[in-house]
């Protein structure tokens, strides 16, 4: 039975491995076309990176976005998370449900939605955002709160807040009690929410699409548009870097959140705490 | 106390849902209202309010779209719970470090952009990838696999495998192990143990897993552009060219506002049967 089961795992892992693995073969081939059996490697699609504008442009342009989407993020959804645990407040499940929402929406609906927005804005009120990141740095920050919150409060639940009482009883103010036990204790869960938050918004391509347009093109958009109409193995040489960025995004959060879950709540439910715990949506 | 303490959780809350309501409320809300608009080809965006884009959703091609994007969504549920099934059982037995890697290996492919993946099974599938080079090198006729719904089926059940494996775990997991001894001891076999109550006690994890994977492959984008193209078109890949190729922004708006209400139809449906679900096991 459990060599069976194991035998179907295999499979499912290796099905899991073969479009990165695709990806990363072909961005060492020495030449432009596919070869089987490939006759040798080279490192030159990565050396000519640099003369393809728009991929670098893109990247720069989603390592930016990332950043910024992350840090307003955590600026918005640690404080949500904070009142979600402890501010014993009432339909805490309701607003929880609220923030999570955006999730199951179809990006690409977002997308539409977030773009007839900025032009009837810029309509009514002459605020033109078109050509600018601020409708994708909207866009970005409605999808990685959710991330953070789900994150930090799944941490914030985990800790003892009989902690802060004491802290309290002896003496420390409601601010040093938050930033010198509460949050401190919370770090894990505010480190894999803000790794998480970056990865999501990095990777993100439905709700990009139509609200990148010139320099504001992201790299999966970059990317889409490049493997839809050429068959140039830079591009593969560009999306092996952000495999191996994804591939370390997930070990760091495995290290952050595997000691941690030996010890708390984590274990029980046997998920994994950081971005397994949660639904990403595409 | 209380009331000061519920104070200031509603403010820190407040940055939080004002973006939920500014970034998602407002614009769909703003989706209803350009719906109303006369629909067509560079629709002008006055005029109406009317109903005439959602009527022109029952015209072609959007019904049998539609029926092609539902199919490919339920046989995309269908298939990762038949793979993910076994794989959460192994999983949920796996200790240590097998475990450890075995979750890297299902959580990293998530944190790759779906473009990527994509761009992967497009190197894999097409007539000049690697299952036609292969063909081509053994003297077999070179088989392009590449923009057909068989390709799409293929990457979406890849992609939302680790969700149907993360959620089936979490749920096998949850199993309080005594419960099994219980079932054996009162005499039932392994496979009526495994029947009677491994399989019901998975369905919470189930529900959730399906109808997350349902909704996702029905907002699905970039993997039927890429691989399936116009030999599989889906409704998403509508809309997207009602924006930008024939700048039909009424039907557009209609075609979205379809698809949120079906999708939300589904998700509350979900959540309502795993409620009433867990009200009937545990008596509440």
């Amino acid at each position: 039975m459990r060599i069976a089961l194991g035998a179907v795992a295999a499979v499912a892992y290796a099905v899991l491995l073969l479009a990165p693995l695709a990806v990363i073969v072909y961005s060492v081939s020495p030449g432009a076309a596919l070869e089987i059996p490939p006759s040798g490697a080279s490192l030159r699609w990565y050396a000519g990176l640099a003369d393809q504008p728009r991929l670098i442009s893109g990247l720069f342009t989603s390592l930016l976005l990332g950043a910024i989407a992350t840090g307003a993020a955590l600026v918005t959804g640690v404080p949500a998370a904070l009142a979600l645990t402890r501010g014993s407040l009432p339909g805490r499940e309701a607003f929880l449900a609220v923030l999570l929402s955006p999730l199951s929406l179809p990006g690409l609906v977002l997308g539409l939605g977030v773009l007839t927005s900025a032009a009837v804005l810029a309509n009514a009120t002459g605020i033109r955002t078109a050509g600018t990141l601020l409708p994708l740095v909207a866009a970005h920050l409605l999808i990685t709160i959710p991330w953070v919150v789900r994150s930090v409060a799944a941490s914030l639940e985990s800790t003892d807040p009989a902690l802060e009482d004491q802290a309290r009883s002896l003496g420390a103010g409601p601010f040093a009690t938050l930033f010198l036990v509460t949050l401190p204790s919370a770090r894990a869960g505010i480190v894999a929410g803000a790794v998480s938050a970056f990865v999501i918004s990095f990777g993100n391509f439905a709700l990009s699409l139509l609200l990148a347009s010139g320099r504001t093109v992201t790299l999966p958009v970059a990317i889409y548009e490049t493997v839809d109409r050429y068959q140039d193995p830079t591009v593969a040489a560009v999306s092996t870097l952000t495999i191996a960025a994804a591939v370390g995004a997930a070990v760091l959060t495995d290290r952050i959140s595997g000691p941690l879950k030996t010890r708390d709540s984590s274990a029980r439910s046997g998920q994994p705490a950081g971005p397994a715990a949660l639904e990403p949506n595409r | 106390m209380d009331r000061s303490r519920r104070r200031v959780a509603g403010l820190l809350l407040l940055p939080a849902l004002l973006v939920v309501a500014v970034v998602a409320a407002a614009p769909i809300g703003l989706l209803f209202r350009v719906a109303l608009y006369p629909p067509g080809p560079v629709a002008p965006l006055t005029g109406g309010p009317e109903l005439d884009s959602f009527a022109g959703l029952l015209g072609a091609p959007y019904p049998s779209v539609a029926l092609r994007t539902l199919r490919l969504s339920l046989l995309t549920t269908v298939l990762v719970t038949l793979l993910g099934f076994p794989v959460a059982l192994f999983l949920s037995r796996s200790r240590g470090l097998s475990r450890r890697i075995q979750t890297l290996l299902i959580v990293s492919p998530l944190l790759m952009s779906v473009v990527v993946r994509a761009y992967g099974w497009m190197l894999i599938l097409g007539r000049q990838g690697f299952v036609g080079e292969t063909l081509a090198a053994l003297s077999l006729p070179r088989v392009g696999l590449l923009h057909t719904e068989a390709a799409v089926l293929l990457a979406l059940t890849e992609s939302f495998l680790p969700f149907m494996i993360l959620a089936l775990a979490a749920s096998l997991d949850r199993i309080d192990p005594d419960l099994l001894a219980a079932a054996r001891g009162l005499g039932a076999s392994s496979a009526r143990t495994f029947f009677a109550v491994v399989v019901p006690l998975t369905l919470p994890g189930f529900v959730a897993g399906a109808s997350f994977v349902l909704v996702g492959s029905l907002s699905a984008y970039a993997i039927p552009a890429l691989l399936g193209g116009s030999a599989a078109r889906t409704f998403v890949m509508e809309i997207y060219e009602l924006v930008t190729i024939s700048f039909d922004w009424p039907t557009a708006a209609a075609a979205s506002i379809v698809l949120l209400l079906f999708a939300s139809a589904l998700l509350g449906g979900a959540a309502l049967l795993s409620r009433r679900r867990s009200a009937r096991t545990f008596g509440t």
